[in-house]
């Protein structure tokens, strides 16, 4: 450094030659760093450029908001809803717009306002909103508080309008604080009113509005479901910025062929069952035989699908205790899914209908051919034996006692090939083609695997498995003058103002027998419940009601399980109303199985929907 | 050492129009890309949307007349007890920011004081006070203090407050610290001291450059062992983690940085036009301060990338001029500190958007929103004009 001595003769220090130059290459330093820095961005920008436009239109739609689709109602035959999708609310706090104070300071006008009025109208807990204030203060979106109601939602913002826009007489605002940054987004919470009303059928939504599992909400789901709308902004060549709405497009609306009070009392008799016996399994079925629609199924398995993961409907409390993770999994899976369509049994001897619609179809039998039941039949050198030894009968009366031994005659007349066929026919073997998911195909014989045992244990509905919703979806043919309708559950689709988006007429599949031999049965079936025979368990004053009894050994034979069963229809001269009744695995005392309960469940529901469909009273 | 005579026919240079002229270009250029980058998030708030604009405008007209007022006082009347009482009274508002209730806190950080019903970023009246002593600090003792001692000295004077804002303002402390660096590299003349400066800045390069190469992972695990054998948090280390990978927690802590470089990336040559940017609109946190320069890149591109450098480069230029014509020691190092602070400042702030360095929040000299660091570097402006003012050319009599 050196001293010069300037004007004033002060000596003042001064930088040399050496320091000069080092200031000139730190100035050079700092220019080539700068400069350095705006290659690296020719850099940044030739690489990354292009997928950083792509990224920033991309999160343009993220960032967007959602405007939520609305699920489609489930309703029943009548308009009656079953399901529906409420509209609820979230509750964002924005605690960047809550603090924010127009002078840069601590002060945070609006706070205590916003948070009192969150608190009054929504009971919040202040403390837990403060420290989420303190905690996030620059953050712009926390979702708070979900499946507000548009009363709670309307409530706040209404006190808010009134607090902000307040005047007091002179005109002047009365509070100098705003409540603010609370904003409400709309969203849908699925709800069942009628609680645990035909749960199996209708399966339940999860979390996300286009989910669906189980039942009509599985199957269905492409029709409930919608598509999310959208909002967003964009900036157009002005430089404006441009609101677009795409509205959502809300979900379609199912309507069912399940009659909500025929659904409700079939439940109730199976509780009211439960509660006194001991089963496995309780299936109910409920249809119109003219068109094979559903009118009810019900199992004695029962969830509310507003809960489905409660099990407290099905299990008691120590049950539930005492699983294990994987038997709850277990049992939960048992809950949700409907045996009605997804058990394949041994139906038994209501099936011993279709031996003899066979047998009269392929004209190996006439009504009028006699039998002779000497108490079972010996077939390649095994004996398979009948209830008991009937003697002489008519075809019609091997309905009437159930006799195993005048079917395996019948069935002996038969050729494999036929009896299959005409099962096929039936609706068995393979799925109904119901409009519910998880249906079991069952299993028949096939050309090379069915010996001559059996055709004779097919006869009288051993052997082969065949879940409810087949064996009522032939008795419809069998009985409505040999028309097999596919069984169905959804009558159709309407949109959210009613309007018709798709039908479901009953899909007639084949012609299984002619109307004669419908007739024939009807009559040989209303005789069955009029004569001395188990059946007559099913008969109601008053009406003409056709019915069989089943009573099943399922296999292995040894473990002396059993399967009793009850198919009944009414008027039985112009059947407006079936219902088949299984009760898997029922109490009972070595090989001594009474299907009294069957009947008696079956007869408990008929009882009460008789005069709600207002069947005509025709029978003695 | 030769004492010269003043001569009266030395001409004098009068006010540097150059360095006047590019900060009020800066700062014009400031204020646009405030009301492009600003306006949205005013709306968001309810607020006008020039509500921003408007303060900052206020702030500017404020840090003009203080740019005339230093122009025209003779810039010798700071050196003396007023730079000290500067250097105090900085460091007594920096106490009262981080220590009492006076402190203000935005976006988790206690970098302001309300005084007066006003708020001010203490930081950046430090380091006009930083300044001002080390430049009188080696007029007035440059003769008793020799080579290492004033070193350390001007490096204690300028570590204090350093210290006090390192935590709230970490990119603050680090220009405070380099304003005694640069005048030691400018005024000493002893081969062991650049070799240790060298030595600890290729030291200090190679270590970045091995943290912001090194796998995530393996960067995480050390800063979990941070977090539990020294008295620093893991969310602190978070700031490093983003800067190694942008894309780690993309949402959130990595957000700022990783929007910052769409809006740069998006931009191309010549950018989406004034005004046109998206990222503003809600995507880029501090739009309108720390991340302008991301917005400033959508907007106007590459073009408009280089035409800012060259500005500063422009305006280092005309401050190294006068620097080195300075009538004395003490304008000289007044300059060089304020070429520092905006040199280390502009270049932070690109390398922070661009992520080459950990993201420490820095706003971009002239052009970011913020009154105080507008009105004290446009002061620190008018002084510098003031010294150039002082400068004598040498004719040949």
């Amino acid at each position: 450094m050196k001293i010069s001595r300037e004007g004033d003769g002060k000596k003042r220090l001064k930088l040399n030659i050496y320091m000069r130059r080092k200031l000139t290459i730190a100035f050079g330093v700092a220019s080539a760093v700068l400069f350095a820095l705006a290659l690296y961005l020719v850099f940044l920008i030739r690489d990354n450029g292009e997928s950083y436009q792509k990224q920033i239109l991309q999160q343009q739609d993220y960032s967007s908001e959602v405007l939520p689709f609305r699920r489609g109602a489930i309703t029943d035959r009548n308009g009656t809803v079953l399901a529906y999708s409420e509209e609820v609310f979230t509750l964002i706090l924005d605690p960047s717009v809550i603090l924010y104070s127009p002078k840069n300071d601590n002060a945070q006008p609006n706070r205590n306002a916003t948070v009192q009025a969150l608190t009054e109208v929504f009971g919040f807990d202040a403390a837990d909103i403060n420290r989420i204030l303190d905690e996030k203060p620059d953050s712009q979106y926390i979702r708070y508080a979900r499946l507000l109601t548009l009363e709670q939602k309307n409530a706040f913002l209404t006190l808010q309008e009134e607090y902000n826009t307040a005047e007091d007489a002179q005109g002047r605002a009365l509070h100098s604080d705003e409540i603010r940054g609370v904003w409400f987004e709309t969203e849908y919470k699925r709800t069942y009113p009628k609680g645990t009303l035909a749960c199996t059928v209708q399966g339940f939504s999860g979390a996300e509005a286009s989910e669906g599992h189980w039942g009509i909400e599985e199957y269905y789901n492409d029709y409930l479901s919608g598509v999310n709308g959208k909002r967003y902004s964009y900036m157009n060549q002005n430089g404006d910025m441009e609101d677009v709405r795409q509205s959502p497009e809300n979900g379609k609306t199912v309507v069912t062929t399940i009659d909500w009070y025929i659904q409700s009392v079939a439940e109730e008799k199976v509780q009211e069952f439960i509660a006194d016996n001991e089963y496995k399994n309780v299936g109910v079925v409920v249809m119109d035989p003219r068109t094979a629609e559903v009118l009810a199924m019900a199992t004695d398995k029962c969830f509310d699908p507003n809960e489905p993961a409660d099990m407290s409907h099905t299990y008691t409390e120590e049950a539930i205790q005492a699983m294990t993770e994987e038997e709850l999994g277990e049992a939960r899976n048992q809950m949700w899914r409907n045996f009605t369509i997804s058990d394949a049994n041994s139906p038994g001897s209501v099936c011993k209908t279709f031996t003899v619609a066979i047998g009269l179809e392929e004209a190996a039998v006439t009504p009028e051919s006699m039998f002779v039941c000497d108490g079972g039949e010996d077939v390649n050198g095994v004996h398979i034996g009948c209830t008991e030894t009937h003697g002489d009968l008519i075809l019609e009366e091997g309905l009437w006692y159930s006799c195993n031994d005048v079917m395996m005659n019948i069935a002996a007349r038969l050729s494999v090939p036929s009896i299959l066929q005409y099962e096929r026919n039936f609706g068995l073997g393979s799925q109904t083609g119901i409009d519910l998911p998880g249906e079991a195909s069952g299993s028949i014989f096939t050309e090379d695997t069915m010996s001559a045992v059996d055709v004779a244990t097919t006869s009288f509905g051993q052997g082969y498995a065949a879940t409810m919703i087949q064996v009522a979806g032939a008795y419809c043919a069998l009985i409505n003058g040999g028309y097999y309708y596919r069984p169905h559950i959804v009558r159709q689709i309407v949109d959210e103002n009613g309007g018709l988006v798709k039908k479901f007429e009953p899909e007639l599949v084949k012609t299984v027998v002619t109307e004669e031999i419908s007739s024939f049965l009807r009559t040989a079936l209303y005789n069955t419940v009029e004569s001395w025979s188990t059946a007559r368990n099913g008969r109601i004053e008053g009406y003409k009601v056709g019915g069989k009894t089943s009573t099943a050994q399922k296999y292995p034979i040894e473990e002396e399980r059993y399967l009793i069963a009850y198919m009944a229809f009414v008027p039985a001269d112009d059947p407006q109303l079936l219902i088949f009744v299984e009760v898997d695995e029922p109490e009972h005392q070595g090989t001594t199985v009474s299907n009294e309960g069957a009947a008696k469940l079956e007869k408990a529901i008929m009882t009460e929907l008789l005069p709600y469909l207002g069947i005509p009273k025709t029978g003695k | 050492m030769k004492v010269r005579r003043i001569n009266l026919q030395e001409q004098k240079y009068g006010y540097d129009i150059g360095l006047l002229f590019v900060t009020v270009f800066l700062c014009i250029f400031g204020l646009i890309m405030i009301y492009s980058a600003s306006y949205y998030t005013a709306t968001v708030k309810e607020l006008p949307a020039n509500y921003y604009l408007k303060k900052q405008i206020i702030s500017t007209l404020i840090g003009l007349g203080l740019l005339i007022a230093m122009a025209a006082i003779p810039y010798r009347v700071f050196c003396g007890w007023l730079s000290l009482v500067a250097y105090g009274a900085g460091l007594i508002l920096i106490v009262l920011t981080t220590f009492t209730s006076l402190g203000h806190t935005a976006g988790g950080r206690t970098r302001w004081i309300t005084l007066f019903g006003q708020t001010f970023q203490t930081a950046e009246i430090v380091k006009v006070g930083v300044i001002a002593v080390l430049a009188w600090l080696v007029m007035r003792f440059a003769k008793q203090i020799r080579g290492h001692k004033l070193w350390w000295l001007m490096l204690a004077i300028a570590a204090l407050p350093a210290i006090l804002v390192f935590k709230n303002d970490l990119s603050s402390a680090a220009i405070i610290a380099a304003i005694p660096i640069v005048m030691i590299v400018v005024l000493n003349n002893k081969k062991s001291t650049y070799i240790i400066l060298a030595v600890a800045f290729v030291l200090f390069t190679a270590l970045l450059i091995y943290i912001k190469n090194m796998d995530l992972d393996k960067l995480m695990q050390i800063g979990k062992w941070v977090d539990e054998h020294t008295p620093l948090h893991e969310y602190q280390m978070r700031r490093l983690y983003v800067w190694n990978d942008p894309t780690y927690d993309a949402k959130g802590d990595g957000y700022q940085v990783l929007q910052g470089l769409y809006a740069i990336g998006s931009g191309g040559l010549f950018g989406k036009g004034l005004g046109a940017g998206t990222q503003k609109l809600g995507f880029v946190p501090e739009a309108s301060n720390d991340m302008i320069f991301a917005i400033l890149c959508e907007e106007l591109g590459l073009f408009g990338a280089f035409a800012l450098i060259l500005l500063y480069i422009f305006m280092l230029y005309r401050m190294m001029r006068i620097a080195v014509q300075a009538e004395d020691a003490y304008g000289a190092l007044f300059t060089v500190g304020v070429m520092t602070q905006i040199a280390v400042q502009s270049i932070f702030h690109i390398a922070v958007v661009t992520n080459l360095l950990p993201n420490t929040g820095i706003s971009l000299p002239f052009i970011s929103y913020g009154g105080t660091s507008s009105i004290f570097l446009m002061g620190e402006v008018g002084l510098v004009i003031s010294v150039g003012r002082g400068r004598r050319e040498k004719k040949k009599t």
